[in-house]
């Protein structure tokens, strides 16, 4: 039995990416989709600490992490912010129920 | 021998409430049990940060990810719904295909991470990371670093109009 | 690197500056403006502020002009990168935003919104599509990708009590998040596999490493995540929507800038990162058991032919431009492929080509947005030739250059890309984008006929001098000039493509 492994953090990471996706497209809701983009950028951050700690400690992952962070925390403002203004118009924002426009 | 069982032990701990919750927030029915399942997976997640060595990183995913995002998000499902155990349902109309698409979609990155020989690299020992990503910030990222804070302010500016009541000027 | 003392990074920065001027300029003016906003309070600040705005975008392209016959250069540590062929995309990306300024002032469906934010946005968004040109470095690439993304979620939805704007907004930004998280996590595969986020030494370290199947499914959902920027088949839902939620001039700024800044980044991505250069050929060669080709050739195949038939059945003129946009990424993703010199010249003069004649096409509908209900629906178009003859002819140009009829300059830029991808072995490409030309036609010249035919009634000409007039006209001259005398932009294309074998230089002077 060795120490934990660099393909195990990965496999935990993916876990998290695949569940953000289905998040995305099986939401109905605005806000719970949102919550699934979270998990996806957070699956890409753990991605990028575990490649830096099994590639000698690269901070340049870390630094890149600090930048994926700052734009989920812009993504969250401007996304809820689009919430407010459609719940405003139509209040309710379940996503698939927005249908002047169609495709 | 004790340590490495030890390690492991934590980890899959750490693992399993990231994931489980993970699980709660894509599949939860209430959105509000949702929100708080992504508290625990955000938790998780800044736990492991702290394992594989990124201390400052774990540090400022607790600051913005749960004092800022997730406080967002709460309050984005309060403001959009007065009534909060009865609307907030979230739908779950493909549920099926979305399932579908996952577990291909997880089985292809399972096929992904095998494919490359990952598992032989070492894990780098553990030591402060602080200072050095201080001078990368000011050094090679100085520009992003800058651009970050203009891109905020535009994505602000715009979010305030598009998110305030009053309608026109 | 990491460390460096005080002054040696005060140094690089001030040579760095030298050649950042445009962008330098444009984050001061977006500031100023903000400012501007603030205080200035009474009934001029609509074109107090536009006037302002028009000259910082007018400012930017001035000091961006000198740069074009820079050599290339990286600047930042290696995060950005002048080179004609960046300073040559930004200086389009300026065109179109003091023509977006020009038609913004007096449009009517922005009249009830405020003026100060939504400057500041078109120009963060100019900002932002610049650095994007720039960047071979993944943090600067997702950073100015990011920026884009947002001000232009944010112009989308920004008619707030219009229900279409704010709609399309959310539809974009859910798709936009998902692309953006998609293209992340394959960026973080890249640096964890290749150990660097340069793009010049993932390029380096790719060729002594072994390809496993593994790099298949990287580059498919990196793929999946560049292709959302410049709206390609399957990932362009968003984009009708978008265009036709938004105000008309940002739909038009929509269609041209941060689609050129996007294919600006595929070129980067594509040739700095996965192919290796061969100087005496010219060519950029892709790194084999990567399939990124394969991946854009059909992306590129299935975006000019979808865009193409969804197009045929549009009722609204906004829809039917944008589906026609959609074909013209399939087009231009041609010229990508190529991997030769001549394929990125015909992508940088078809990029003028398509701002022209993109542009005039959704300015002419806004022109006609100002003096008539009737400007969405095509049936409605019926009889506008009789009222406005002007509109009407230039129209009909712009509509004729983008399906590629000969004396206007669309023909010569699809003359040009075709061309190049048929020689850099793309030929069976080249004959569907033909064929989709052809097809093409009918839609553009449904939409001329429906203007020509006479309708009931007496009408007399009605002609006016708004903004969006004026830019339209001058549009409609400007389309079919530059097609008779295309050489002068071909000969800029010309000393523009010549790109990047220089790259990576100050990277490995610096000893990383």
């Amino acid at each position: 039995m060795t120490a934990v492994t660099l393909p195990e953090v990965l496999t935990v990471a993916a876990l998290l990416f695949v569940l953000g996706l289905v998040a995305i497209f099986t939401r109905k809701n605005a806000i719970g989709i949102l919550m699934g983009v979270e998990l996806v950028l957070n699956s890409a951050n753990l991605n990028l600490v575990a490649f830096a700690r099994f590639n000698g400690l690269d901070l340049n992952g870390h630094v890149f992490v600090l930048f994926v962070i700052l734009l989920a925390a812009i993504e969250a403002a401007v996304f809820l912010a689009i919430c407010l203004a459609i719940y405003r118009r139509f209040r309710d924002i379940a996503a698939d129920q927005v249908r002047e426009l169609q495709g | 021998m004790v340590d490495v069982w030890l390690e492991r032990i934590l980890f899959y701990g750490l693992a399993l409430v990231t994931v489980g919750s993970a699980l709660v927030v894509t599949f939860g029915r209430n959105l509000v049990r949702s929100a708080f399942a992504l508290f625990f997976t955000l938790m998780g997640m800044a736990a492991m940060f702290v394992y594989l060595a990124a201390d400052f990183v774990a540090l400022v995913h607790i600051l913005v990810y749960i004092g800022g995002i997730l406080v967002l998000i709460l309050f984005g499902i309060w403001l959009t719904h007065r009534v909060i155990d009865l609307d907030i349902r979230a739908g779950r109309i493909q549920l099926i295909p979305g399932l579908i698409l996952g577990l291909v979609l997880m089985g292809l990155l399972g096929l992904t991470i095998r494919s490359f020989n990952l598992a032989a690299r070492t894990p780098a020992p553990y030591r402060a990371t602080a200072s050095g990503i201080g001078r990368l910030l000011l050094s090679t990222y100085l520009l992003p670093f800058e651009i970050a804070s203009v891109a905020l302010v535009v994505a602000l500016v715009g979010a305030i109009v598009i998110g305030r009541r009053e309608t026109s000027r | 690197m990491e460390g460096g003392t005080v002054t040696a990074i005060v140094r690089a920065t001030q040579a760095s500056l030298r050649l950042f001027g445009p962008e330098a300029w444009l984050t001061v003016g977006l500031l100023v403006l903000l400012v501007l906003d603030l205080v200035w309070r009474d009934v001029r600040k609509r074109f107090v502020l536009s006037g302002t705005a028009f000259g910082i975008a007018l400012g930017a392209i001035i000091l961006a002009i000198p740069l074009l016959s820079h050599a290339p250069t990286e600047i930042f540590s290696g995060l950005l990168v002048v080179d004609p062929f960046g300073t040559y995309l930004k200086i389009v990306i300026g065109v179109a935003t003091l023509l977006t300024i020009l038609v913004s002032v007096r449009n009517r469906e922005l009249a009830d919104y405020p003026v100060g934010e939504y400057y500041v946005l078109l120009l963060g968004l100019q900002l932002a599509c610049m650095l994007l040109v720039g960047a071979v470095h993944f943090v600067m690439i997702m950073l100015a990708l990011e920026m884009v993304s947002v001000s232009s979620y944010l112009l989308v939805a920004y008619r707030k009590v219009h229900s279409p704007s704010i709609e399309a907004g959310l539809k974009y930004i859910v798709f936009g998040a998902a692309a953006t998280g998609a293209m992340l996590y394959a960026v973080s595969w890249i640096y964890g596999l290749t150990g660097t986020l340069y793009l010049s030494e993932v390029a380096r370290r790719l060729p002594t490493m072994t390809i496993s199947p593994g790099w298949l499914v990287v580059m498919l959902l990196l793929s999946a995540g560049l292709t959302f920027k410049i709206a390609a088949v399957p990932f362009h839902f968003w984009a009708p929507d978008a265009y036709q939620g938004a105000a008309t001039p940002v739909a038009a700024f929509l269609t041209v800038a941060p689609k050129a800044a996007g294919f600006a980044m595929l070129v980067r991505i594509f040739y700095h990162g996965f192919s290796i250069y061969r100087p005496e050929a010219e060519t950029w060669e892709a790194i084999p058991g990567l399939g990124w080709p394969l991946f854009l050739s059909v992306v590129a195949a299935v975006t000019m032919t979808w865009g193409n038939t969804v197009a045929l059945w549009q009722k609204n003129i906004k829809r039917m431009l944008a589906y026609s946009s959609i074909s013209h990424a399939g087009y231009m993703l041609m010229a990508v492929l190529t991997g030769t010199r001549e394929g990125l010249q015909a992508l940088l003069f078809y990029v003028v080509a398509y701002m022209v004649m993109n542009m005039g096409a959704f300015f002419t509908v806004l022109a006609l947005s100002d003096v008539t209900d009737q400007y969405e629906d095509i049936a409605a178009y019926q009889g506008l030739a009789a009222r406005f003859p002007e509109l009407t002819w230039v129209m009909a140009f712009f509509l004729l250059s983008l399906a590629g009829i000969p004396p206007f300059i669309g023909f010569f830029g699809k003359f040009f890309l075709f061309a190049a991808a048929i020689r850099g072995g793309w030929a069976w490409l080249a004959v569907l984008a033909v064929l989709n030309s052809v097809v093409s036609l009918f839609y553009y010249v449904y939409v001329i006929k429906n203007m020509v035919i006479e309708r009931p009634g007496e009408f007399r000409p009605v002609f006016s001098w708004s903004p969006a007039y004026r830019a339209v006209l001058v549009l409609g001259v400007a389309v079919l000039v530059l097609g008779i005398l295309f050489s002068p932009i071909y000969g800029w294309t010309a000393r523009s493509s010549y790109v990047v074998e220089t790259f990576g230089m100050a990277l490995r002077a610096m000893g990383k």
